[in-house]
C-alpha cells in the first residue's frame, strides 16, 4: 500500500456571487446566487514513502483544496483519500499525530508567548516522550540557527524567523507525513535557500514523506525529482521533473553577445529568437541541434561570448500550462 | 489528560502578559458594584418593599449577580464563530484533541486569572455590605452556591458552544452571542429577579435553561431553595445540559463536513 492514495478525488463548493455596490447588498439580502467551484476535479495519484513532491499549479488550480482533503481539513465531495493507510477526514488521533501541514505566512504558533511554550504544548499534544522531544528539538534548532530566538515573544519576532519556528513547531512529533503549503513564501533569497536545504535533510534524514506547492521554481527545481501539476481541478502532468523537461522543452537556449548589431530576422533564421536587446540574444534550437547551431551563430555573426543554457523551470511550467489550455 | 493541563498552563502565561487588562478588569467591577448600592438605596428610598424584597435582600442579589458570574460566565460565542467563518479552526482540527474541551479549559483559564482579582474585591464588599447595610450571608448556603456553579458553568458552555456551531452554516452566527447576553439578562436573573416577574411570565421562564446560570445558583446562595425543591431543580439543570452536549456533537459531526477552511 502507498503511502498516500489518492482516487478519482472531488472537491466542489457553492460559492455565493454577491453583486457588487450598497444596491448588490441589498439584493442580497433577499435573493442570492450561487455558482459551483470545482475546486478539485477527479484527479488520482500516489505517492510512496519518502517521496518529495512539487505540487505545482497556477492561483485558483486547486493545490491547496487537494492538500487540504489529504489532511483531513475538507471533506471530499467524493473520491477515495488514504494517508498512512487511514482515511484522513476522519481525524483519528493515530493519523493526526503522524502527519503535519505547514502553511506559509499561517501562524500556528501562540503569538503572546515565546516559541518554546509552543513546543512544549505540542509534545504533550503529540504526546512525544521527553527524550525524543529535546533530542529532536535540539537538532532542529541546530539546523534552523534560532537557539537565541527560542525565549521571545512569537509577535516580536521576523517574518523569516517566525516561518522557522513554525518548521520546529510542526516537526517536533518527528511527522511521517509532511504537507508544505507556499513554506517560502514571503522570505528573502537567502531564507528561501536555508529553508530549502532544511527540507531536503529532513525529508532524507527521516524519510518523510512531503507534498510541497510553492510558486517558487527553485523550491521546485532543487528539491523535487517529482512533480505534479495541476490546473482547474485537474491533474495535467504527473511524473519526473526530467521528463517534463523533456516532454514540454524539447529546446535549448543559446544565449550571446554581439560585437555589432544585426537584422532580428538574422536571428530568426537560426532559431526562434526569445529575446533581442543588444548586445545581449537569445534564441531557442531544437535540443539535438543545440551543438550545431552554436556553430552557425559563431560562423555567421560577430560575437564575444556565448552560452548554450536549459530552459528555465518558470518557462517549462509555463508552456505545460499553456499546452493544456491548447 | 495532560496535553489539556498544559493548554491550561499555556492560557494562563498567555492572560498574565498584559498588566494592563488585570488592572482595569479590578476597575470595572468595584464599579459596578457600587453603582448598585447607589442605584438601590435610592429606588428604596420611597418603598420598603419591591415584591418580596427588601433592601436587604436586594443588595444581596445584585452582590451575588456578578459574584455568580464571575463562576459561571462564558464568552465562547463573541470570538470562536468568527474563528470557524474565517477558517482559523484549521490548526485546531489538524491537532489531536477535541476543540470542545481545549475551548472549555480555555474559558477556564481566564476564570481562574478574573477571580484571582475579583474575589477579594467581592469579600472587602461583602462586609461592606455586612456592616453598612447588614446584609448578611450563609457560609454553607454560599457552598452549596458554588458547587451549584460548577453545574452551571458546564450547562452555559453547551449552550454557548452549541451556538457558536451554528457558524458552519451562517456567517453571522457570531450575532448569536449578542443575542444570548440579551437573554440571560432577562430569562437568566441577571437584570431583576425572576420572582419578581408577573406570575404568568413566571409559568413560561420556568422553561428555560438560562435561569440555571445566574438566578438558580443566587437563590441557592440565599438560602431560598427548599431541600427538594433544589435536587428536583439540580436535575433539570442536568438533563438540560446533556441535551445540549449532545446537540453540539449533532452540529459539530455535520458542521466539520461543510467547513471550508477559508483563508486557512
Amino acid at each position: 500500500m502507498s503511502t498516500i492514495e489518492v482516487k478519482n478525488l472531488k472537491r466542489y463548493y457553492k460559492v455565493y456571487q454577491k453583486e457588487e455596490g450598497l444596491r448588490g447588498s441589498i439584493r442580497g439580502l433577499f435573493s442570492r446566487k450561487y455558482y459551483d467551484v470545482k475546486a478539485v476535479d477527479d484527479i488520482s495519484f500516489d505517492l510512496e514513502e519518502g517521496e518529495l513532491v512539487g505540487f505545482i499549479g497556477p492561483n485558483g488550480a486547486g493545490k491547496t483544496t487537494t492538500l487540504k482533503c489529504l489532511c483531513g481539513l475538507l471533506f471530499p465531495s467524493s473520491g477515495n483519500v488514504s494517508v498512512l493507510g487511514y482515511k484522513p477526514f476522519d481525524r483519528k488521533a493515530n493519523f493526526l499525530k503522524q502527519i503535519s501541514i505547514i502553511m506559509g505566512q499561517k501562524n500556528q504558533l501562540w503569538w503572546d508567548l515565546p516559541a518554546i511554550d509552543t513546543f512544549l504544548l505540542n509534545k504533550e499534544i503529540y504526546e512525544v516522550p521527553h527524550k525524543q522531544y529535546q533530542a529532536v528539538l535540539d537538532e532542529l534548532v541546530e539546523m534552523l540557527e534560532v537557539r537565541d530566538l527560542l525565549k521571545v515573544q512569537v509577535r516580536k519576532l521576523s517574518l523569516g524567523q517566525r516561518m522557522k519556528m513554525e518548521l520546529i513547531a510542526g516537526l517536533i512529533h518527528s511527522p511521517k507525513v509532511l504537507f508544505l503549503d507556499e513554506p517560502t513564501i514571503g522570505l528573502d533569497v537567502l531564507m528561501q535557500k536555508k529553508l530549502r536545504e532544511f527540507i531536503k535533510d529532513y525529508n532524507t534524514r527521516y524519510k518523510a514523506t512531503i507534498i510541497l506547492t510553492s510558486h517558487y521554481m527553485e523550491d521546485v527545481k532543487e528539491l523535487c525529482k517529482r512533480v505534479i501539476l495541476i490546473d482547474r481541478g485537474s491533474l495535467i502532468f504527473d511524473s519526473s521533473f526530467a521528463k517534463l523537461a523533456k516532454e514540454i522543452a524539447d529546446y535549448k537556449l543559446i544565449s550571446f553577445v554581439l560585437e555589432e548589431p544585426v537584422e532580428i530576422e538574422q536571428l530568426q533564421q537560426i532559431g526562434v529568437v526569445k529575446n533581442y536587446d543588444f548586445p545581449g540574444a537569445t534564441i531557442a534550437v531544437p535540443r539535438e541541434f543545440s551543438i550545431k547551431k552554436s556553430v552557425e551563430i559563431l560562423e555567421k555573426l560577430k560575437i564575444s561570448d556565448l552560452n548554450i543554457e536549459e530552459p528555465k523551470v518558470e518557462d517549462i511550467i509555463r508552456e505545460a500550462f499553456s499546452a493544456e489550455k491548447r | 489528560m495532560r496535553k489539556y493541563y498544559f493548554f491550561l498552563k499555556s492560557n494562563l502565561a498567555a492572560s498574565l502578559e498584559y498588566r494592563g487588562n488585570l488592572l482595569i478588569w479590578l476597575l470595572i467591577e468595584f464599579i459596578t458594584l457600587t453603582s448598585v448600592v447607589f442605584l438601590w438605596q435610592a429606588a428604596f428610598r420611597t418603598n420598603q418593599l419591591v415584591g418580596t424584597y427588601d433592601l436587604q435582600k436586594m443588595l444581596s442579589y445584585y452582590l451575588l449577580v456578578p459574584f455568580v458570574g464571575a463562576f459561571t460566565s462564558i464568552y465562547i460565542s463573541d470570538h470562536l464563530p468568527r474563528r470557524i467563518k474565517d477558517g482559523e479552526i484549521s490548526k485546531d482540527l489538524m491537532q489531536p484533541y477535541s476543540l470542545a474541551f481545549v475551548s472549555l479549559i480555555n474559558q477556564f483559564s481566564i476564570k481562574i486569572t478574573h477571580l484571582s482579582i475579583k474575589l477579594p474585591i467581592y469579600a472587602v464588599v461583602a462586609a461592606v455590605f455586612y456592616h453598612v447595610f447588614s446584609v448578611k450571608f450563609n457560609v454553607y448556603f454560599i457552598l452549596l452556591a458554588l458547587l451549584t456553579c460548577v453545574f452551571s458553568y458546564i450547562l452555559h458552555f453547551s449552550i454557548d458552544y452549541a451556538l457558536c456551531l451554528l457558524a458552519f452554516w451562517f456567517d453571522d452566527a457570531w450575532s448569536l452571542s449578542h443575542l444570548k447576553m440579551l437573554t440571560l439578562l432577562i430569562l437568566g436573573g441577571v437584570s431583576f429577579p425572576l420572582d419578581l416577574v408577573p406570575k404568568a411570565m413566571q409559568a413560561v421562564f420556568i422553561y428555560s435553561p438560562f435561569r440555571f446560570i445566574y438566578y438558580f445558583p443566587i437563590k441557592v446562595a440565599q438560602g431560598a431553595i427548599s431541600f427538594e425543591l433544589y435536587f428536583s431543580e439540580l436535575l433539570a439543570l442536568l438533563a438540560w445540559t446533556v441535551g445540549f452536549l449532545l446537540l453540539g456533537r449533532i452540529l459539530w459531526r455535520f458542521g466539520v463536513r461543510k467547513y471550508a477552511a477559508y483563508g486557512n
